[in-house]
């Protein structure tokens, strides 16, 4: 009890500026929570959701019954995921006195090998991404630096900063490493109005697509006059291949919470909420307990620190769809109603949830706060283009070697994250295409890879920044295809108040539906009518854009306009030729028996459901192509690889 | 006490926007939601049932059925899909004989597609109940059906 008494006074004096992080106790205090001074190994394991799905929590387990069974004490720390998925398990291990070291995809079997190892000095150069630099600790000698590898050595991290490297539920870790200083220093430094400019100076813009300068829109609510304002953030993220906001929370929950606290301080607001999808179950939970320890330590909650300021943090969950991340319908979801947007102006940061002026504000926009406030803006100025300051993270996926969370400063070409940090495309393909911004994004081709991140040179561009979803096409990906895909999903996700959006998605998919069909007549009628549902696609997406209440409606013909403006060899293709070059559409798919390779099993002929397969037993057989539906099961079942393919 | 009169002990003094925090409490506790708990949300909030049903089935998070024994969930996020997530979910239709959301008539299975598990680099991903099972291809996910079934009887 007298050390958690210590404890909470060190915080507490750490936090009030009491004390210096330099002075003696202070510092000892500091190292100790961090492990820097500890006499035993310390062995920490990414746990967040995408580790857990690469089987973090068994190589956990394992490590944790090796220690066991030999007796060896050491401490096993669960940290978030660092961002680099594709090298997931991770384990970093930190022996006493020596630099961290960051070992990848350490899988339970690989455990004991990995722990003998280490354990005992030696380095094993296998699975190894390198040693964290720390001028507090020995480097270890010919053993690369983590900051060097490729995945790492082009980003620059303000959010991500110390996602991966601390326990996500340790308030005295992130206090250690300087967290909720900022907002102490907010509280008894500046006025909401000085907070709003110091943000408005930094030159920071809302993350979640529209790039509206976040100080701005907090004082546009701090100079409406109203009883109670409220502030919102939105972690409602629900595009498909998206998942910044749940590493963000997920690594380091607190960081959320203080630039949250510091947003509606300075929006005079003394509710705030956290709306996040209820499928984050890991984040939710993790949010919630650090939102219960700051809330024990008096840094949030009411009257803080004894400055007669109150703020109320409240985590509610988002029963799940995607038109409620749109800041209307999210309101209209806090109200308990059904999640749609409504008509803009007036704006919710004059009158939102409950007619009171509400900010809402995405989750990483809200993550860069705490470090404007505690370096400056001027700090966080210096980073990035004229018009685009800071960081933007991405969420690298698709056809890439190395793929995960990337954060890099603005002005960063889309090539250098593809092809620096991904290192490429597999399989030594090539890169067909980059898809930016998630489901309402665009499809970009080879010529445009040079434009830098930025919200005006993307938009010069003809796309947008959007969620930071970054997904790599290579030539095995069908373009069409994934505009289906996306159309499909944004039907799915339309609410349905608006007409152009709840017709025109479902007509678009309809017609994208019919390029991917086989055609039923043969007497050309057919691709006559493709033909003119693609002259369709465009009149309907201009409709769409000028005519649909909310950005949903008007962002859903992005894909298909983009994949139409740049690669529209790609669907003339699909139409006229019935021919999908990357083999994806399984329906366009002709085959044919090869007579040497086949034995005469007979299994195709049996399994084809349209009795398009001939022949006899112990003789090659033979495919009816006007029969043939294309399903591939015949490919499927043979055992002596005697269907052919053709795309 | 049954479930939806302590979810609904909860919220003494309800307003509309209590709405859809009770009806995730209720589901969390039984799993699903009945007739009987709308009717019951809708009376304690004073809305009409009608209004409480057309708010549930607004949100894909809500059910109306009881969940399966194993609840099997496959992604179809972006990356799922360009890695065959398609195939999986006609597969695991075939097989079980019923459409996302149903549950078999056994009670052992149902199906949720959804949009993104998280684990793109692993794709495709599907979670039964809490483990997940990573790059599957339709003949895989038949025999962990299959191994998930037979488990199942020999219990």
């Amino acid at each position: 009890m007298a050390i958690r008494k210590n404890n909470q006074d060190i915080l507490q004096e750490l936090l009030l500026g009491k004390v210096s992080p330099g002075e003696p106790h202070a510092q000892e205090w500091i190292h100790r929570t961090l492990h820097y001074k500890t006499d035993r190994p310390v062995i920490y394991v990414a746990t967040g959701t995408c580790s857990i799905t690469a089987g973090a929590l068994k190589t956990l387990s394992a490590i944790r019954q090796y220690l066991e069974e030999r007796n060896i004490t050491a401490l096993v720390v669960e940290t978030g995921c660092p961002g680099f998925c594709s090298a997931e398990p991770l384990v970093d291990i930190q022996l006493p006195g020596k630099n961290r070291l960051s070992f990848r995809e350490i899988t339970e079997e690989k455990v004991p090998f990995l722990l003998d190892d280490v354990l005992h000095r030696i380095i094993p150069t296998e699975n190894l991404l390198g040693q964290y630099r720390n001028p507090l600790l020995d480097p270890w000698k010919d053993i690369p630096w983590l900051e060097e590898h490729p995945f790492y050595s082009i980003q620059r991290r303000i959010v991500m900063e110390k996602a991966g490297i601390l326990d996500p539920l340790s308030l005295e870790e992130y206090i250690a490493l300087g967290g909720y200083r900022g907002f102490i220093k907010t509280l008894e430094m500046y006025t909401p109005a000085e907070v709003c400019q110091l943000v408005e100076k930094s030159g920071l813009r809302g993350r979640a697509g529209g790039g509206f300068p976040v100080g701005t829109k907090w004082k546009t609510a701090l100079l409406t006059p109203a009883p109670a304002r409220y502030f919102v953030c939105n972690a409602q993220e629900s595009d498909p291949g998206a998942f910044t906001d749940r590493l963000i929370i997920e690594s380091n929950p607190h960081q959320l919470l203080e630039g949250l606290a510091i947003g509606a301080y300075a929006a005079g607001a003394g509710k705030a909420i956290v709306y996040i999808r209820s499928d984050y179950t890991l984040a939710i939970r993790r949010l919630q307990t650090a939102l219960n320890k700051a809330l024990e330590a008096g840094i949030l909650g009411h009257n803080i620190f004894g400055s007669g300021i109150s703020i109320d943090i409240e985590i509610r969950q988002g029963p799940g769809a995607f038109v409620c991340g749109e800041e209307t319908a999210l309101l209209a979801s806090l109200e308990g109603k059904r999640g749609m947007p409504r008509q803009k102006p007036p704006y919710p940061a004059e009158s939102g949830l409950n007619n009171r002026p509400t900010i809402i504000n995405n989750t990483e926009s809200l993550a860069n706060i705490p470090a404007i406030v505690s370096r400056g803006p001027e700090w966080f100025a210096s980073t990035g283009t004229a018009g685009s300051k800071g960081t933007k993270v991405f969420s690298l996926t698709g056809r890439v070697i190395n793929s995960g969370i990337v954060e890099v400063p603005m002005g960063t070409t889309l090539y250098d994250i593809v092809f620096k940090a991904g290192e490429g495309i597999p399989g030594a393909k090539k890169c067909k295409a980059l898809h930016i911004g998630g489901s309402v994004g665009y499809t970009l081709p080879p010529s445009l890879f040079h434009t830098p991140v930025d919200y005006e040179a993307l938009k010069e561009a003809g796309a947008a920044m959007g969620s930071g979803g970054l997904l790599v096409f290579d030539e095995n990906t069908c373009l069409v295809d994934m505009s289906n895909f996306f159309m499909h999903f944004m039907q799915k996700q339309s609410c349905g108040k608006c007409i152009p959006c709840r017709e025109g998605t479902r007509r678009i998919s309809q017609i994208l539906d019919s390029i991917i069909r086989r055609p039923v007549e043969k007497n050309g009628h057919s691709t006559l009518e493709r033909f003119k549902g693609v002259m369709q696609l465009e009149s309907i997406s201009t409709v769409m854009k000028e005519t649909s209440l909310c950005g949903l409606g008007i962002n859903a013909p992005n894909p298909v306009l983009s994949t139409l403006k740049w690669f529209r060899d790609e669907f003339e293709e699909h139409i006229f030729d019935r021919v999908c070059r990357a083999g994806v559409c399984t329906a366009l798919r002709t085959f044919s028996i090869d007579a040497d390779a086949c034995t005469g099993c007979a299994l195709c002929a049996r399994k084809c459901p349209s009795n398009a397969i001939i022949g006899t037993e112990r003789n090659p057989f033979f495919i009816v192509e006007d029969k043939c539906t294309a399903c591939g099961i015949c490919y499927d079942v043979c055992k002596f690889n005697a269907v052919i393919i053709k795309p | 006490m049954d479930p939806v009169t302590e979810v609904l002990e909860m919220f003494p003094a309800p307003h509309r926007e209590d709405l859809i925090p009770i009806l995730e409490e209720i589901q969390k506790r039984c799993g699903y939601l009945t007739e009987e708990a709308i009717v019951r949300t809708g009376r304690h909030l004073k809305l009409p049932v009608s209004k409480v049903f057309g708010i549930a089935t607004f949100y894909d998070a809500f059910t109306f059925k009881p969940r399966g024994t194993f609840h099997i969930r496959i992604c179809h996020g972006s990356q799922c899909h360009m890695e065959g997530a398609a195939r999986l979910a006609a597969e695991a239709e075939k097989i079980l004989h019923i459409r996302p959301g149903e549950t078999t008539s056994n009670g052992l299975f149902s199906l949720e597609i959804t949009t993104c598990l998280g684990g793109c680099h692993n794709a495709p991903v599907v979670q039964v109940n809490e483990d997940y099972f990573i790059r599957l291809s339709p003949a895989e996910l038949r025999n962990l059906i299959k191994k998930l079934e037979d488990g199942h009887q020999k219990e």
